[in-house]
């Protein structure tokens, strides 16, 4: 069996992944390139007795060194040098297209061609003789319409008999005149360099001055450069010419003649349907509306039902969960050893971000199904101009509406969802401007301190969180992008509205679950490195010897209590020593934990018998039914788990206090007393960012711990109050910028690739969120401002200066000069 | 205490999306009823509200305690136990479905 590699190549929107589903299979692979964000997909597939090895190389216009894509493509045919090269083509738009196929004949590896969306051109009336192109440019061309499955087996025909040919290939050239000459020169020059390409290919990229193939050429012909200079400059001065904008001329020129001699266009003036759709859909007045129609609508479906379908798919990760509890060694009353508290906290961070995935799947298929339709570049199309101002790009808007603009979502969404913004510089402040969206679960927190501070000015208070965000979002990404992200590649946005398609459902599921494979794949990988940082700095330096001694001394007064109360029991002796006491409280524990995941009465019932079968003897304590005795002991094993958890929790309290992350906490003080913040609140921060579950125990007992009382928090708050609604308009400004959550942190080191940037997306935040909420505090105890006052003032200056960056000219001059004077009266 | 139960309730709040809320109750024999909540990774649930409906009306009104549990005394007749995280984030369990 022979094993065939076939790269396809193809411009944005041709069709290319339909395709590729088309002859590929289910068996896919899917990864990014190393060191860049784009996906590589390979394929696998058996035909004819040949192994087939695709590689889908991202989508370009052309072969440049330009962007990002065209640098992974070029890469790949360089590097791995492919047998067959297939080219899909738009046959409803062929002379665009055209262009890239000139560029990859060119290259020297056979070529073939694919005609796409058949049945669009023919639904146009488009005629296209594509054995006379198959003649033209002496390769063959295969008919073929992904959407409706038609094509595939021709297409592998092809490429099985045109690899068996490979050796018989006969070299492709444009005759490009007056170029000629210098073309040949260059080859001359580089004739016996190791590199395996095509000499011609490579003279001519030079002469494009192709950066890529310019560095892998130096290697071996150091002075290439100087060289191909010199023969440009010749060429211009002999014809006024540019080399690389007179090549391109040539290759639209070939691409026109085979549009004029295969194709009849019946129908040219006619109206497409694409056409007549997008005059409602980008209609001045209509488009806006639609487009947040649509924003809803994806929110509503992955997002709130996405979420229901949690209630589902979770059962399976508590499932795993508890696998991995059972395997770890148990506690020995309130000795945890550390390994199982790691444990348990590793397997808490990955199940955390894998409860995302029935919301992934569903946004991830959803917006494959507005790529395929062609609705995510008219959504570029719509709001692109506003963005531009701020740096942003018109395909933020998804991120942006997922991470919570309107009603609350979820950041993590939000920054997975930037993907597919094409420019480099408006992907990274994307990324970086979704975690200040208002998320879900910061809702709940403006309520409770509104409801205590802000008790007649509710309503308002609320509409200046709810809307602030988005402009703090928008001047931070105008901020990050003249900044810091100065440098970064910027996609010249070529606006090309590709005609509507139905997208098939089989290429929607494959992409939806190549997705979220990518994603499971990343958390298992990201969340090792993470959780293990975060585990560390909240668990050392750990307790002090005193702490140690007072904590033994309350674990060995609660178990004998215990031991009083239950001595006269005619069971006693099945519990006399500490250990099996502990290993009581322990089954006691765990029966509690995994009827608590048991959602059904079945499976509550599966558990009472499994718990029955581990150990007869124990289980009567749990479940004692007439058992007076043993009610007796269920009693007191109950104030024993209460009183062990009691314990559990100071020491974890203690623990995080004098922890690294605590210490950090007392460290801040000095910084954040200007916000009105004591170093428990920064814990509180600090922590609720790290581990929620420490965060809310650590609190407990770091203030004044009264007991439980039933009144409601905000009447608490509002008369227990050591702060003032200033005050709280100061927390208010923190939490609004407050830093991204871990679940989206690791998804903002999945999206840029970085931990350079992921620490950015840390610190940031929190930076801006100091200075601002300590200036809000400071002004308005200066002035004596009311809480309401400030964050009024607050309001208007954030909205004024978003309106002034809107209105500040953004047309970038890009020449200057003219004559310079030194000495004006001169003139 | 103000700053207690603020902050707690805010942690919590950053808990209520992204996990699952659950909870689970059991009979003590003893005439009352333990109901135990959390959330999917792991989180507390001390200080998310937890009520006793019977009839449509509200017989029991309160939030977990630290050890994210409820204790009350069963009521004759009908009831069930609502752990209450938020917005469309709640789970009923049914006196039927509480066993000793």
């Amino acid at each position: 069996m022979n094993n065939i590699k076939v790269a396809l190549a193809g411009q944005p929107n041709c069709g290319k992944s339909t395709i590729f589903n088309l002859v590929s299979g289910i068996e896919q692979h899917i990864a990014n390139y190393p060191g860049v964000t784009v996906d590589k997909k390979v394929g696998y597939f058996k035909y004819d007795n040949h192994k087939i090895e695709m590689v889908d190389l991202p989508g370009t216009y052309s072969f440049s060194s330009y962007s990002l894509e065209e640098r992974v493509a070029k890469d790949f045919i360089l590097d791995e040098s492919p047998d067959v090269i297939v080219n899909v083509i738009d046959a409803s738009n062929i002379k665009r297209n055209l262009y890239l196929t000139f560029q990859l004949l060119e290259i020297g590896i056979p070529v073939v061609v694919v005609l796409n969306m058949m049945d669009v051109a023919k639904r146009r009336d488009i005629e296209i003789d594509s054995k006379k192109i198959s003649q033209m440019l002496n390769c063959p061309v295969v008919e073929a319409s992904g959407a409706k499955g038609l094509g595939g087996k021709d297409i592998m025909k092809n490429i099985v008999a045109t690899a068996k040919n490979k050796n018989s290939y006969q070299e492709f050239k444009i005759n490009y005149d007056e170029l000629e000459h210098h073309i040949n020169s260059l080859e001359e020059k580089i004739s016996k360099i190791a590199l395996i390409q095509n000499k011609r290919w490579l003279a001519i990229k030079i002469l494009e001055s192709d950066s890529t193939i310019i560095q892998r050429v130096k290697k071996y012909e150091p002075s290439i450069e100087e060289f191909a200079k010199k023969e440009e400059d010749i060429f211009h001065e002999r014809y006024d010419k540019d080399a690389v904008s007179f090549l391109a001329s040539y290759r639209y020129d070939s691409a026109d003649i085979i549009y004029h001699k295969a194709l009849k266009e019946k129908n040219k003036d006619k109206q497409t349907l694409t056409q007549k759709v997008d005059k409602i859909i980008l209609n001045r007045f209509l488009a806006i509306p639609i487009l947040l129609f649509f924003m809803f609508m994806v929110y509503q479906i992955s997002i709130v039902w996405g979420y229901k379908l949690t209630d589902y798919t979770w059962p399976i990760l508590a499932a795993f969960k508890n696998i991995v509890i059972d395997i770890l060694p148990q506690a020995n009353f309130t000795d945890v050893p550390m390994i199982t508290d790691f444990g348990i906290w590793m397997v808490n961070s990955a199940n955390a971000l894998m409860n995302y995935l029935p919301i992934f799947f569903i946004l991830f298929a959803l917006i494959a199904i507005m790529e395929d339709v062609g609705y995510m570049p008219r959504m570029a199309f719509i709001l692109d101009r506003v963005f531009k101002k701020f740096g942003l790009h018109g395909q933020s808007t998804l991120p942006l509406v997922l991470g919570g603009a309107m009603v609350g979502g979820c950041a993590v969404p939000g920054v997975m969802s930037t993907k597919g913004i094409a420019d480099d510089r408006a992907r990274m402040a994307t990324i970086f401007s979704v975690p200040y969206m208002n998320c879900l679960a910061k809702v709940p927190f403006y309520t409770l301190i509104l409801g205590a501070f802000f008790k007649p000015d509710m309503a308002i208070m609320m509409f200046f969180i709810s809307t602030i965000t988005l402009f703090i979002a928008m001047i931070v990404a105008k901020l990050i992008t003249s900044t810091i992200l100065k440098t970064r590649e910027t996609a010249p946005f070529l606006m090309e509205l590709p005609p509507y398609h139905i997208p098939t459902f089989k290429g929607v599921i494959i992409r939806a679950s190549q997705r979220v494979w990518v994603y499971i794949k990343k958390v298992v990988t990201i969340v090792l490195a993470v959780a293990v940082i975060l585990f560390a700095m909240l668990q050392f330096p750990g307790l002090s010897d005193e702490s140690k001694i007072k904590f033994e001394d309350k674990s060995s007064k609660a178990l004998s209590f215990f031991d009083t109360k239950v001595k006269a029991s005619i069971y006693y002796e099945e519990f006399d020593t500490k250990e099996e006491v502990s290993a009581l409280l322990n089954y006691y524990d765990e029966y509690r934990t995994k009827r608590m995941t048991a959602t059904s009465k079945d499976a509550a019932k599966r558990v009472d018998e499994r718990f029955l079968l581990k150990n007869k003897t124990f289980y009567k304590y749990i479940k004692p039914k007439r058992d007076k005795e043993a009610r007796k002991i269920n009693k007191e094993l109950r104030k024993l788990s209460s009183k062990r958890k009691a314990i559990l929790r100071q020491i974890k309290n203690e623990k995080v206090e004098n922890s690294i992350l605590g210490m950090t906490g007392r460290a801040m003080e000095p910084v954040t007393q200007y916000a009105g913040f004591d170093w428990k609140i920064n814990v509180a921060f600090l922590s609720s960012f790290a581990a929620r579950e420490s965060a809310v125990a650590t609190l407990g007992s770091l203030y004044e711990n009264n007991k439980a009382d039933n009144m409601r928090a905000e009447e608490a708050m509002a008369l227990n109050s050591g702060y003032t609604p200033l005050h709280a308009t100061a927390i208010i400004i923190f939490m609004l910028l407050t830093p991204p959550c871990i679940a989206t942190m690791i998804v903002v080191k999945m999206q840029t690739n970085s931990y350079k940037w992921m620490m950015f997306a840390i610190f940031f935040p929190i930076g801006l969120g100091i200075v601002l909420s300590s200036l809000v505090f400071t002004l308005g105890n200066i002035f004596s401002w009311s809480g309401f006052e400030a964050m009024t003032y607050f309001y208007v200056s954030v909205v004024l200066l978003t309106i002034a960056i809107a209105l500040f000219p953004q047309k970038n001059i890009n020449w200057n000069g003219g004559i310079k004077l030194k000495n004006k009266k001169e003139l | 205490m103000m700053k207690k139960s603020l902050f707690v309730l805010a942690l919590l709040a950053n808990s209520l999306f992204a996990h699952t809320a659950l909870m689970s109750c059991f009979n003590n024999g003893d005439n009352t009823i333990t109901c135990e909540g959390g959330f999917s990774d792991g989180s507390s649930a001390s200080g998310v509200k937890f009520f006793v409906l019977q009839n449509d009306k509200k017989i029991l009104d309160t939030r977990m305690n630290e050890d994210s549990e409820v204790t009350f005394n069963i009521p004759s007749g009908s009831y069930s136990a609502v752990f209450d995280a938020g917005d469309g984030h709640q789970i009923h369990v049914k006196d039927d479905d509480i066993t000793e």
